[in-house]
């Protein structure tokens, strides 16, 4: 027995010793280096495996596209590519020639030619954004041809790229291609490419950092690429810290151990009581809406739709729950051109909907399920607000949270009546193309709620292919218009993104924005000063 | 004994093939599959490419066949390919295996040590303060939530007090990668190990109370023995018998815990895999570690078993 208690009082005392040692430094001092600690909330995935949160922050950081954009999906940047000139449809791309690999190869127009043909495999379709818009893709897709005949290299540091038809829209379509390395992939078997340990071990890029190591669950480790093309970064390395749960990941920033952090707004007065720390907000370009099943009888009738619009009381919502941290939003595009000023804002009107109601010939007997799949409690809560308002005008609802891909099966087995949900619309208005047009139902598509409205389709391939952007304003204006008044969706509102920013980080305001864009965020530019 | 052994051993199978149909059987009726689960909310993929991934994971097979694959290929000690990462099964366990082992038996060290420290207390000192006060706090933390607990110890020890890091399994960059895996392991395992230790304290408590109330117990003390040596001598050892069989059940409420503590400080074991591979409907990965977790549970029964038998001279396994 003796035995027994000697241990348990040697391993109190391991505990009680271990427990008066300092922590371990933040990330930030080791070794006098400059690291940024960032929080990511999910696993990193391959090439195949996908468009999780975190792909695009870390193909931002490693990789380059041909032509970025600013954060605000407004402004396009040169990336890889200096210059451009379309005739026609045909893109020409001008690329910069003092770009290297991160392992020194030097880059050329063949790793664009070899890129753009490795999304053209099924194995990218994930990701959601196939070139099936680039001359020749039929003919690889149905086997007929090898190799995209509208992607052409005329000289190292020239790219020719034909879509089928003339596109208003390639370069924000072209965003979705990081450039991958030829020279260390062209030798993998197609079919075994989502296997192979370039992704998660030696993977290779052209940005302004180098990855060094990941570790399964825990974090990416990123060092400085001293190459590269926009200059050396001010920071020594970046380590993405990978997160299950956002509260964790909150604390960690509390505790140091983390740098900037996205936060709930429900934690905005907790950010405000820590010290050194900048809390700065960016536009999601997604507006978060009622999508309303136009193929439910019931709800097929465009004014219900309208009731349910003015039977939500935006305004309190907006202030005290979101604490202005939200944008209202009366059509599905986030881009101000695209918005006309005669929106209707379905200002708060419960009378009017009810009265639409009674014309629509609208009974008050089912409950209806409101699914959200958000987890935050932000959207739990506006739920419960949104479920009394409606409750008011006599539509009933109970609001059910699900998760992505219990939300995907009951879209595409049309079990649903609504959910709250949002659409990213990141730099033209043409993104919506899948969500709104009568082609696009489930599964194949993405018009979750069978919305059909033919003169929404000619619209939205007009805007396709016209490219005077003056004519474009018109378009999607008009577009903007039917979809105000017929609420394919009740749209909300915009969120903004709260962000904290630790305050001796510097130049990283532009570096945060919507994370399924591959914006450029200036990253070498980001520095830790004292 | 031995026929004990093998009888034991043997009816792993049933119990195995059980559980690995009961596994399956709730992945199915979860809505949606792996691939519902790989595309994001806003993302459209053509009916063509859907199928060709449908293929390419075997989703297109219906549910009984990919069960008998699967099994099939467990027959032959191979646990097949998680459908999101690629990445072999077996390797994906043994990889997490370290980091929930050293979890747990720091929990189970923690809880075993503590519980049977303050259970001897509340025995020996009835209805004091003392007892009242441990028997109090036993029932907090065994009703407070695990995620909870773990939160708030966060705050209190990594974010107020600034003594561990919140989270993880160890820093970039760490001088010593022994001292700063304890560093990480303090938090998680404190969670985890406080949460047993009161289930624990109520079991040693009763149990050495009907111990001391014994006539053995009576005969020492009246041989002149001191109350200590009575006690940690003559009732301990025979109290602890029937706490051997809770300490060695604990294993289903370890991992069961590790689940969520693992979430709760990005700890990156199977606990934390679990939730991930549940959330992406990766059924190989999630059978993979149900079934492992099974096995381990039927043997951990039958150490506690023959440990009962070596304790209790009286047992006898036939």
């Amino acid at each position: 027995m003796s035995t027994r208690k000697l241990v348990s009082l040697g391993l109190l005392l391991v505990v009680a010793t271990t427990l008066v040692f300092p922590a371990a430094p933040a990330a930030a001092s080791t070794a006098g280096q400059k690291i940024l600690n960032l929080a990511g909330f999910a696993s990193y995935k391959d090439f195949c495996g996908l468009t999780s949160t975190t792909t695009p922050v870390t193909d931002r950081l490693i990789a380059s596209t041909l032509y970025s954009v600013t954060r605000d999906g407004n402004t396009w940047v040169p990336d890889l590519a200096e210059s451009y000139e379309v005739e026609g449809n045909v893109w020409r791309f001008h690329l910069r020639k003092n770009v290297l690999w991160h392992d020194g190869t030097p880059f050329t127009a063949e790793d664009v030619v070899f890129t753009f043909n490795l999304f053209a495999h099924p194995l990218a379709a994930l990701r959601g954004h196939v070139v099936s818009y680039i001359a020749g893709y039929d003919e690889v897709a149905s086997g007929q041809a090898q190799e995209l005949s509208g992607v052409r290299a005329l000289d190292d540091y020239t790219v020719e790229i034909e879509t089928k038809a003339p596109m208003a829209t390639f370069l924000s379509e072209q965003l979705h291609i990081p450039i991958y390395p030829k020279h260390r992939l062209a030798h993998i078997p197609v079919d075994q490419i989502c296997n192979d340990p370039f992704w998660t071990e030696s993977f290779v890029g052209t940005g302004p950092f180098m990855w060094t190591r990941y570790l399964e669950d825990q974090r990416i480790e990123l060092t400085a690429n001293p190459h590269y093309f926009r200059g050396k970064p001010k920071l020594d390395g970046i380590v993405i810290h990978l997160f299950a749960n956002a509260e964790t990941a909150l604390a960690a920033y509390a505790a140091g151990t983390v740098d900037i952090v996205e936060v709930d707004v429900t934690n905005l007065d907790f950010l405000n009581s820590l010290a050194n720390t900048n809390i700065t907000f960016y536009r999601t370009l997604t507006v978060r809406s009622l999508a309303v099943n136009s193929s439910y009888p019931e709800f097929a009738d465009p004014r219900v739709r309208q009731a349910m619009a003015y039977a939500i009381n935006r305004e309190p919502l907006v202030r005290s729950l979101f604490r202005d941290t939200v944008r209202p939003a009366y059509t599905m595009f986030p881009q101000e051109w695209a918005q006309p000023a005669d929106l209707n804002t379905y200002p708060y009107d419960p009378q009017k909907a009810r009265q639409l109601l009674a014309e629509a010939g609208w009974r008050d007997s089912q409950v209806y399920e409101l699914v959200y799949y958000y987890p935050d409690q932000m959207t739990a809560n506006a739920m419960v607000a949104i479920q009394q308002m409606l409750a008011q005008v006599g539509i009933r609802v109970n609001p059910v949270f699900i998760d992505p891909p219990t939300l995907r099966a009951r879209i595409n087995d049309n079990s649903l009546p609504m959910f709250y949900g949002a659409l990213g619309v990141p730099t033209d208005p043409d993104a919506a193309y899948t969500t709104i047009t009568c082609g696009m139902f489930p599964p194949g598509g993405n018009n979750s709620t069978r919305y059909c409205n033919e003169e929404v389709d000619r619209l939205m391939e007009l805007g396709r292919v016209t490219t005077d952007q003056q004519a474009r304003v018109g378009i999607y204006q008009e577009v903007s218009r039917i979809l105000n008044e017929e609420l394919h969706w009740v749209y909300l509102w915009e969120p903004l993104q709260v962000v904290a920013i630790r305050s001796n980080v510097v130049g990283a305001e532009n570096a945060v924005g919507p994370s399924f864009l591959r914006f450029y965020g200036g990253y070498e530019n980001i520095d830790i000063v004292n | 004994m031995y026929a004990f052994l093998l009888r034991r051993l043997l009816m792993m199978i049933p119990v195995a093939i059980g559980v690995s149909v009961l596994a399956f059987l709730f992945q199915e009726l979860s809505p949606g599959d792996a691939l519902d689960a790989m595309i994001p909310p806003d993302v459209a993929v053509a009916d063509a490419d859907l199928e060709y991934w449908r293929s390419r994971l075997g989703l297109d097979q219906p549910a009984p066949i990919r069960y008998l694959h699967w099994m099939g290929r467990v027959l032959q000690g191979d646990l097949g390919y998680s459908l999101t990462s690629h990445q072999s099964v077996g390797r994906m366990i043994l990889n997490r295996l370290g980091p929930t082992a050293l979890l747990m038996a720091f929990a189970l060290l923690l809880s075993t040590v503590l519980g049977i420290a303050t259970g001897v207390v509340s025995a020996v000192r009835q209805y004091s303060w003392l007892d009242y006060l441990l028997t109090v706090s036993a029932f907090f933390w065994l009703s407070v939530p695990g995620f909870f607990m773990g939160m708030l110890l966060i705050y209190i020890f990594a974010v107020w007090l600034a003594w561990v890091p919140p989270f993880g399994y160890s820093s970039p960059g760490a001088a010593n990668v022994w001292l700063d895996r304890l560093h990480h392991l303090l938090l998680p395992g404190i969670s985890l190990g406080l949460e047993l230790t009161a289930a624990l304290t109520r079991y040693v408590r009763s149990s050495l109370l009907e111990v001391l109330g014994a006539d053995y117990i009576r005969t020492a003390r009246a041989k002149g023995l001191s109350d200590v040596v009575s006690v940690l001598k003559h009732g301990l050892p025979n109290a602890l018998i029937p706490v051997i069989s809770v300490i060695g059940l604990r294993l289903p409420a370890l991992f069961g815990g590790s689940v969520v503590i693992e979430t709760v400080f990005q700890w990156p074991g199977m606990g934390n895999m679990l939730v991930n591979a549940a959330r992406s409907r990766d059924y190989p990965v999630v059978m993979g570690v149900t079934l492992f977790v099974s096995v381990m549970v039927v043997i951990s029964t039958l150490l506690t078993d023959i440990a009962y038998a070596v304790a209790d001279p009286r047992i006898r396994y036939h």
